[in-house]
């Protein structure tokens, strides 16, 4: 381990305050000795450089997917007190609600002798890849419309219908939202790319529920063994990129307006209660609103397509939860025995809320919120629950997928795109990409182990397994 | 055109070089459309753009920043520019063709350029950069 990192158990880690100068708090990071191993220097230096921010509160905080990030590391999780704290793009992502959603069907995998066709006709129902468009002509006001209201937009406009709203994260609605704050370069990135997945890590995949570690949860969510699923992950687009490139910009200024000292230009922020704060703030909420119309929109063309080729009901296919992993929200959390209102960035984690707390819908209130981790392309996804230990130990965030161990050039050196494509088909796994070099740079290899990062996260409470979902059907961008 | 991809595990970092500032601009901006898209593209259509900034390394960022937003908007895979870089300003006509997935899908999708270790040297005879893309 790097020199001056403290081990506070097994899987537990502590830079001391004064790892760095200017630290405030300790930085705190959860890893298996397996997944030491992948540790990168650079990613724990952005997690000290966060502990030197203003108003940081407890801890700087890293998941067991840590990685190098955009000034926090991705894995990254820091709360701020609305008074003395700051809000900061560089805690969000450019991808500003990059998120996951689950939904259910009552399919088994012996109605799938159609795969190949279903996943076809998915492939050209949901728009991939770089420079992809959508179907929909979305005028002005609906875009307003869709960054104010967020997923309900989307069923209002026909594209689900009210049990959707209430599985969303926030149920899918930030309601801190101000478009005035979204500026017209990011309208018009955002216009043509409703409904779209993006490319990238951002995926579909017909999925199956191939094992249950906790009944009753699994139960509650909706979720048993043999169960034919999908998984949508993707975010708000070019929208929430320019959201993000915009208010950079303005905050750069900020920092120097208001006297903040910061170890690394791309942390640039301002205090909560600034005007620049409280801007950047309502247009990354209408990013996030866009981010949950934009997984609703995908939702309805999976719906339409799983329902004319399987004989099924529209709302037979239901959606477990819809989680964000790229956003900053104001939360009421218990610090030192008193509730206060901070700004929780989590950059590449999830919300875990456990049993009977605000926004978890009241279907899943004796269980905690439903935890989507992604696995990366051809392994393992999961379906976890939040938890009291996550409530009092990381403002209720856990992990939020698997974490890049290769780059993507060294990904398409070591590996080819045809390779992977045959390896997964031999496993039963179709895979539908624009091509083969985008499943090179996403091969497995290329990945951390998720089933190591959610075992640590799982061993320390900070949220439960509750199934493992194995994909049979793969679309990337 | 002058650049590499080095290693970098989450985004894509680029070392541009190049004999003058101009061509930097134009290699940098080669390096983004060549991590977007895949093929060629012919100078068919033509955009201008203005940005400004206090720094060179702010007029590069820009520049980079104004032409991700104008591919992804006009729906253009540009391949030719053509710059007037003055101080704190530069002009620029870019030119490419419409995007065709066939010719030009299975590329990267770039969400923003990032102020990553954005530091233009001059060494000997040439000006160097590296430049990260968020992915």
């Amino acid at each position: 381990m790097i020199d001056g990192v403290v081990r506070n158990g097994e899987y537990e880690w502590e830079l001391p305050v004064g790892f760095i100068p200017g630290m405030h708090v300790p930085g705190r990071f959860f890893l298996s000795d397996t997944l030491t191993k992948t540790l990168e220097e650079g990613a724990l230096q952005q997690l000290a450089n966060v502990a030197t921010m203003p108003g940081i509160i407890k801890n700087s905080l890293a998941m067991p997917d840590i990685h190098w990030g955009y000034g926090f590391p991705i894995g990254g999780v820091a709360a701020f007190e609305y008074d003395t704290g700051v809000i900061s793009p560089g805690g969000v992502g450019f991808d500003i609600n990059c998120g996951v959603r689950l939904l259910s069907t009552p399919l088994q995998p012996s109605d799938l002798s159609k795969k190949k066709e279903i996943l076809d006709k998915l492939y050209d129902a949901v728009p991939v890849g770089v420079g992809a468009r959508s179907s929909l002509r979305l005028s002005d006001t609906q875009l307003d419309d869709m960054m104010t209201d967020g997923a309900l937009f989307a069923v209002e406009e026909g594209y689900g219908n009210q049990e959707d709203i209430i599985h969303c994260e926030e149920q899918g609605r930030m309601k801190e939202a101000d478009p005035a704050h979204v500026s017209r370069k990011a309208r018009s990135r955002g216009v043509p790319q409703s409904g779209t997945l993006g490319a990238g890590n951002h995926f579909l995949e017909i999925q199956v529920v191939e094992e249950i570690y906790d009944e009753e949860a699994a139960r509650i969510f909706g979720v048993e063994q043999g169960q034919i699923c999908i998984m949508v992950h993707c975010g708000s687009r070019g929208l929430g990129h320019q959201v993000c490139t915009d208010h950079l910009e303005v905050l750069e200024r900020a920092v120097s307006k208001y006297h903040i000292s910061l170890p690394d230009k791309q942390l640039a922020c301002a205090p909560l209660s600034s005007p620049e704060g409280k801007a950047y703030f309502g247009g990354m909420a209408a990013a996030a609103n866009y981010a949950w119309a934009n997984r609703q929109i995908i939702t309805h063309q999976v719906r339409s397509v799983l329902t004319g080729m399987c004989g099924i009901g529209y709302d037979d296919i239901r959606l477990v939860y819809d989680v964000a992993h790229n956003v900053a929200k104001m939360e009421e959390h218990d610090v030192d025995g008193r509730k206060i209102r901070v700004c929780v960035h989590r950059k590449g984690a999830t919300r875990a809320f456990g049993p009977k707390c605000p926004d978890v819908p009241a279907d899943y209130e004796q269980v905690g919120q439903p935890v989507i981790i992604p696995g990366s392309m051809g392994s393992s996804s999961y379906l976890l629950k939040g938890t009291a230990v996550a409530m009092s130990r990381t403002f209720g965030s856990t992990c939020h997928g698997a974490g890049r161990v290769l780059s993507r050039s060294q990904a398409k050196k070591k590996i080819q795109g045809k390779d992977i494509r045959e390896t997964l088909g031999k496993a039963g796994i179709m895979v539908r990409a624009p091509h083969d070099g985008a499943i090179a740079e996403e091969a497995p290899a290329a990945y951390k182990s998720s089933s190591e990062v959610v075992s640590v996260v799982h061993a320390l409470g900070l949220s439960r397994l509750v199934a493992r979902l194995e994909p049979l059907g793969v679309i990337k961008g | 055109m002058s650049f590499i991809e080095k290693d970098h595990t989450a985004d894509i970092l680029m070392h541009i070089r190049a004999p003058d500032i101009t061509g930097l601009f134009a290699d940098a901006g080669q390096a983004l459309m060549k991590t977007m898209y895949r093929g060629t593209a012919k100078p068919v259509h033509e955009v201008s753009v203005t940005v400004t900034g206090r720094t060179l390394e702010e007029l590069l960022h820009a520049f980079l920043s104004e032409l991700l937003y104008e591919s992804e908007v006009q729906n253009v895979v540009f391949s030719t520019f053509e710059f007037q870089i003055e101080d704190g300003k530069v002009s620029a006509i870019l030119r490419g063709e419409p995007f065709d997935a066939k010719i030009h899908g299975g590329g990267t999708e770039v969400k923003g350029i990032s102020w990553y270790g954005l530091s233009i040297r001059k060494e000997q005879n040439e000006y160097t950069c590296d430049v990260l893309f968020d992915v």
